[in-house]
């Protein structure tokens, strides 16, 4: 057990879907070769197939805790290959006889990708369609299956913050890791033949910086912090509210990222009129977060109506996030790689 | 494992290392004024660890820099700006990352930070990416073809020089086109290429009705089309209504603002036909159906009237409810039908006391009352009334507001209801939370401008928010993007430092001037008017949709399509345009070059097709100034590479949302032979000016304005030598010094900072229109307050807020009030209504080959369909399918989505027509209609041309199209093709 565990709270009621944060991982740490189909934290648009293309709930844990084998999702099915485009042939013809009009497309056929079903939702419109964002990191487990799936013993969880990595150095590529991962937040690396995962911007956190993905978010809904940091904003979310919640708690992983569930407009009746039912079924909230769910739309809805009425609400507050900087509640503990 | 394989970085950094310690003790700044309370990797200066003590330090060395910059995406489109830091390693600029020093405005609102948005934090993937232009090319097969040699910046600037003088000396310098186009910035960039061109007399088309930005309907309702105060201002209202806008989309770094609003007891209300990313988080949602927005804005009006919930005190001072019409005649009761030779702009209302009409507070040529007021008089807003004029004819007058009442009578829910076919208890529910709004705001983008009667939609909207009296109001009103001026940018393009000075007409501005001196006019208005007249006698202004009517072809198609929609066709309603002179219209003959700056007329034009076979084939020059290929750049004769945005001064265009300059520096050198346009426009400066003098030419015509001197082009662009080719920041520094709302700014502390607060929220820019004197920075900013607070007349024909339009045009057309008209069936009568929505994942054409943004849609363009539509007819997601009508067909692939109304196809706009087969896009289905009415002129007030205020443009909403599945063999041929 780590001493301290670091998390991430993600307000999904914020998000829009911009995948700035995608961008902000993407850029900083995943632009190389054997990398391209790699996205430490993409955006999913639920209900859907998600990334790898139905991801959820191959391999994790058993109710004794045993490590159960899952699938490894291929790069051309699960995946997706990371296209590469023909802009030469456009702009620059030869006059070879070649194509007369090329097109600028992907240089294969594209049948799946990091953001496929973006926007697709489910629900017959206007009653009922609904959709919303989920973004997706490691979750840097309590108890990560992936770790023990490595027969290298080349994944650690490390004391000081609980952040699960994968050493490159001992990493021998078995892909148990993958296998495990029932989030499927782990990636082989084709060209390097070792598999890498989020992790947690360790140089940035060290330094007091949060991930990229959560300071370059726009939506301002992703909050960093350690657990039992009281004064900060994670404590307050998952432990005196219970408003943020892990995703997927019966893989028996305890995962450290938490979502604050999302609340949705009404639903209609066939004629048309306000129901007072949100649009996401809450069986499905409640298969994605758990029953306790129920609970933090409750609190949600509660604690806004309170405000609505003029009161206050320390809950709001936190959310709203008046001062982005408090967001993040992190401190620098590197200062000698400077 | 070898490292230095799987980490390139890590090698160069070994090599490096030894001599970055210098620059990292330099570029370690200073950011106390900000107060950072939080770590940002900026503020840890250069970061190089020089250790390799295990694995995890090669994460570390990835995550390392040699200096930091800071740069916005300036001469860009887009209506966001947001602060990044760049970070440079080895001269490369590696990320970027929001720098995040924005403040909150006030106690109990939250802040900007940290801004950004995907394609900002990418934009180094353009700027290195495959779509770059990096050498200047000459075309040398067909048009369109792809056949380029490269050649020297030398040889470009002498042939295309040589070209420009000699069509000048045949033509006149109208005969250039300069598309000034929707990309621009206020810094050394726009106004290098603005003053070139207009110095040459260049015809320069205002393209914001073009592409269907415009909100007209602002313009006729309170004289401004671009009303909006900062982003923040969204948190503080207490209703907030997202009508016609999806800022989750395409207004990223703010859209937080609106959930916050919520968590802070806002209702959220979203009215689309798309259950778009923003409704996704809304309390309500209105599934509208396209094109009926001004039925539920009708509804809403009549319902606050009905309940009484109007501000009356507000309505009667502010709005032209209680203003006199002649029912015989349809217009205003003025001045000169009560008194010969009274005026015909001082209009009346009704003085219950005397029982007779009275000049109208705040009515122009009303001497005794110049500002609005109900403290002696607060006129009724209803009644009809007989009345003697002073030729002794009887006539019945009523007031705006009766007309209106009675207007407003036949939409009941339930009528409202079967048009926009919502339910009459959702109606009800959005009607009885409008009406009972504190602060009630109405989000209406340009994307709002695109149908052909979207005037009368956001007169409509207008309308509810002025029974409100939400208009002017912090935290209420409407908001449509507001613009900050940055007055030496402004007016560097007519008047002021940079060479072009001389030849305004004094006289013009001397009435302007004695009206303030006699304090008619506020300070605003004089240079609002100063400004106007600036922009019409120095420059061949044209409005773009009149431009493209000289060519028949383009013509015909629209006649045809606009056929039986108004009383003429359109065509004869631009003919009285021009004879009536109400509508510049350049170049007076024929087009024979055509240069843009980066701004593709050929993938935005609707009907491209005819652009090509009509326009195109007469130019004999054809450039495209560019940081990137295009579509246009595709059809041009000349590519020049541009520098990219983080390799050039400049300052991003101001908008109001976000109440900061921003800064973009030079952070690297011009990649490969690229070179910055105010650089390039300065060659060809000297290079026109050195051909002149050596035919010894006279001084030749522009268009007929002022005379063009070729002779001193360059002597006069370059400040008798003050500014050289290279000395941006010093172009950039005089800006800065020369606008109010910049006072002290320097380009050396915004080096370091990248933004600053604006000092001031306006000058006497064109399209300022703020108009709140009051905010110096401080607080969140609200707008129209000069109007509210100080109560100077609104800038329309009669003073107020105006929903009663008596213009003759508007009385033939039947559409002197707000009214619902259904959406004209363009491009035929086909089962599916063909919408533009701005894109997720570009801003326009710039991201939209991007291999990056790409891998995060399907790599090709998509149009999207409900699944229900879709399987009906047999279109499985991802399969291609053939959209066509009667102007013809293109092929695009089909993606499902629940977003989406049956009936509708949507596209997320921007994609490059040589990204689909036969380079075809939908806008070659899009006829784009024009509004017959905004080509009228010749009133005083709103509707007269102004750049960027009132003119006609062109709709893309209206479009039908019958959608099929391709069959298989297609398919399949069509996929295979794909293999390259």
């Amino acid at each position: 057990m780590a001493k301290r565990q670091i998390a991430m709270v993600l307000d999904l009621n914020k998000c829009i879907g911009c995948q700035t944060c995608t961008i902000a991982c993407k850029k900083l740490w995943n632009t190389d070769t054997g990398t391209g189909y790699a996205y430490w934290n993409n955006v999913e648009t639920l209900p859907g197939a998600g990334y790898p293309k139905e991801w959820s709930g191959s391999g994790g844990r058993t109710s004794d805790g045993e490590v159960k084998r899952g699938q490894i999702p291929t790069l051309d099915g699960e995946y997706g290959r990371a296209w590469s485009f023909n802009h030469d042939k456009v702009f620059f013809r030869s006059g070879d006889g070649g194509e007369k009009k090329p097109w600028l497309r992907p240089d294969r056929k594209a049948q799946w990708g990091a953001n496929w079903d973006e926007d697709l939702g489910a629900g017959e419109y206007p009653q009922e369609n609904h959709y919303f964002y989920l973004p997706r990191l490691c979750n840097h487990c309590t108890h990560p299956a992936c770790l023990d799936a490595c027969p290298r013993a080349a994944i650690e969880k490390r004391e000081e913050d609980g952040i699960v990595l994968v050493d490159q150095d001992r990493c021998n590529g078995y892909r148990f890791c993958v296998e495990a991962c029932p989030y499927k937040k782990v990636y082989f690396d084709p060209q390097r033949q070792v598999t890498t995962k989020c992790i947690f911007c360790l140089p940035r956190v060290e330094e007091g910086v949060a991930p990229a993905c959560a300071r370059q978010c726009p939506g301002r809904l992703r909050f960093v912090g350690y657990l039992d940091d009281e004064e900060a904003p994670i404590w307050k979310l998952v432990h005196k509210y219970g408003v943020a919640l892990p995703l997927h708690p019966e893989f028996g992983l305890e995962p450290n990222v938490y979502y604050v569930p999302p609340m949705s407009p009404e639903k209609l009746d066939s004629e048309g009129r306000p129901t007072g039912e949100s649009r996401i079924p809450m069986d499905y909230l409640v298969s994605l977060f758990g029953s306790r769910v129920k609970d933090a739309v409750k609190i949600l809805e509660d604690e806004r109506e309170k405000r609505k009425s003029g009161n206050p609400s320390e809950l709001m507050d936190l959310l709203i996030a008046y001062d982005w900087n408090e967001s993040f509640a992190l401190e620098s503990n590197r200062k000698e790689v400077i | 494992m070898n490292d230095a394989t799987i980490y390139p970085s890590r090698r160069s950094f070994l090599k490096l290392a030894g001599i970055t310690a210098a620059a990292a003790a330099t570029s370690s700044l200073s950011l106390l004024h900000f107060n950072y309370s939080q770590a940002s990797p900026e503020g840890l200066g250069a970061r190089n660890p020089n250790k390799m003590g295990n694995w995890q330090d090669l994460y570390r060395q990835r995550w390392s820099w040699d200096r930091v910059a800071k740069g916005t995406h300036g001469w860009l489109n887009c209506r966001s700006a947001c602060n990044f830091d760049l970070y440079i390693k080895d001269g490369i600029i590696v990320r970027e990352e929001q720098t995040a020093n924005y403040e909150a405005s006030e106690p109990g609102v939250p802040d900007f930070n940290p801004r950004g948005c995907q394609k900002g934090a990418c934009y180094t993937e353009v700027m290195y990416g495959p779509g770059r232009l990096q050498v200047p090319l000459k075309r040398v097969g067909e048009r369109g073809e792809g056949k380029w040699e490269q050649i020297s910046w030398d040889q470009a600037y002498k042939e295309i020089a040589e070209k420009m003088v000699d069509i000048i000396v045949e033509d006149s310098g109208d005969a250039i086109v300069y598309d000034l186009g929707p990309h621009f910035d206020h810094g050394p960039t726009s106004r290098g290429q603005g003053a070139l061109f207009r110095m040459l007399g260049a015809s320069l088309p205002d393209d914001w009705a073009e592409i269907g930005d415009l909100s007209v309907g602002a313009t006729l309702s309170l004289g401004l089309p671009h009303v909006g105060g900062s982003s923040d201002e969204w948190f503080l209202s207490d209703y907030l209504v997202v009508w016609m806008m999806n800022p989750a989309v395409t207004q990223i770094p703010d859209a937080h603002f609106l959930f916050e609003a919520k968590y802070n007891g806002s209702e959220l209300v979203v009215i689309d036909p798309q259950y778009s990313a923003t409704a996704v988080h809304a309390d309500k949602w209105l599934p509208i159906r396209p094109g009926t927005d001004a039925a539920l804005a009708l509804a809403t009006a009549k319902h606050i009237w009905d309940t009484g919930r109007m501000n009356l005190p507000y309505v009667q001072e502010h709005t032209d409810l209680p203003l006199l019409v002649r029912l015989d005649t349809g217009r205003y009761l003025t001045g000169a039908d009560l008194e010969d030779g009274g005026s015909t702009a001082l209009v009346h209302v009704w003085d219950p006391e005397r029982a007779e009409p009275v000049p109208a507070a705040g009515s122009p040529d009303n001497d005794d009352q110049p500002k609005l007021s109900i403290e002696e008089l607060a006129p009724p807003i209803e009644g009809q009334f007989e009345i003697r004029l002073h030729d002794g004819t009887e006539v019945r007058v009523a007031t705006v507001g009766s007309i209106l009442r009675e207007h407003l009578d036949p939409w009941t829910f339930e009528n409202t209801a079967e048009v926009t076919d919502l339910a009459v208890e959702q109606i009800r529910q959005f009607a009885e939370g409008f009406s009972k709004a504190e602060r009630p705001m109405v989000l209406s983008s340009w994307g709002s401008n695109r149908y052909f009667h979207s005037d009368q939609m956001n007169r409509a909207k207008i309308l509810c928010l002025s029974l409100k009296g939400a208009i002017g109001k912090k935290g209420a009103g409407y908001h449509a993007t507001g613009w900050i001026e940055t007055g030496g940018f402004g007016g560097s393009g007519f008047l002021g430092t940079l060479g072009l000075i001389s030849q305004l007409d004094m006289g013009k501005l001397f009435d302007l001037a004695i009206d303030k001196v006699r304090g008619r006019i506020s300070a605003e208005k004089f240079k609002w008017e100063f400004g106007h007249e600036a922009s019409k006698e120095l420059a061949c202004m044209t409005n773009s949709a009149s431009m493209n009517l000289k060519y028949q072809g383009i013509r015909d198609d629209l006649d045809k399509e606009q056929e039986g929609l108004y009383p003429r066709p359109l065509t004869e309603y631009d003919r009285e345009a021009r004879e009536r002179d109400w509508m510049p219209v350049f170049p007076r003959e024929k087009i024979r070059a055509w240069v843009t700056g980066g701004n593709n007329v050929l993938r935005r034009s609707n009907l491209p097709q005819r652009t090509l076979e009509h326009m195109w084939p007469k130019l004999d020059l054809v450039i495209d100034i560019n940081q990137k290929l295009t579509f246009t750049g595709m059809h041009a004769d000349y590519l020049l590479p541009a520098a990219g945005y983080y390799e050039k001064h400049g300052i991003k265009y101001p908008v109001a949302y976000i109440p900061y300059l921003h800064f973009c520096d030079a952070a690297v050198p011009p990649i490969a032979e690229t070179r910055d346009e105010w650089r390039i426009s300065w060659d060809l400066a000297a290079e026109i000016q050195r051909i002149a003098i050596e035919r010894d030419l006279p001084k030749l015509d522009g268009c007929g304005k002022f005379p063009v001197d070729l002779k001193t082009i360059s002597d006069r662009y370059s400040h008798e030598g003050k500014y050289g080719p290279h000395d941006t920041k010093a172009v950039t520094q005089t800006f800065l010094d020369n606008s109010i709302t910049t006072e002290g700014m320097t380009v050396d502390s915004l080096e370091k900072t990248g933004v600053a607060k604006f000092k001031a929220a306006g000058g006497p820019g064109a399209h300022d229109q703020c108009f709140n004197t009051d905010w110096k920075g401080e607080g969140v900013l609200d707008t129209l307050t000069h109007f509210t607070k100080y109560k100077w007349p609104w800038l329309t024909r009669t003073g107020r807020q105006q929903f009663y339009i008596d213009h003759p045009w508007f009385l033939e057309a039947g559409e002197s009030l707000p009214t619902h008209i259904e959406s004209p069936k363009a491009g035929g009568d086909y089962p599916f209504h063909l919408i533009s929505c701005h894109a997720r994942w570009s801003v326009h054409s710039i991201w939209r080959d991007d291999p990056m943004m790409l891998r995060l849609q399907r790599g090709e363009p998509a149009l999207y369909l409900n699944p229900k539509d879709a399987e009906r007819l047999e279109i499985g997601d991802g399969d291609w399918a053939v959209i066509s009508n009667r102007l013809g067909e293109f092929f695009m692939r089909i993606k499902h989505s629940t977003m989406v109304r049956p009936s509708v196809a949507y596209y997320f706009h921007a994609w490059e027509p040589h990204q689909f087969p036969n380079h075809e896009s939908y806008k070659f289905v899009t006829p784009g209609l024009m509004k017959p009415l905004h080509f009228a002129g010749g009133e005083e007030g709103q509707i007269r041309w102004r750049f960027a205020q009132w003119e006609p443009g062109t709709h893309v909403q209206d479009t039908r199209v019958a959608i099929r599945r391709r069959d298989e063999g297609a398919q399949d041929a069509i996929s295979e093709a794909g293999e390259v």
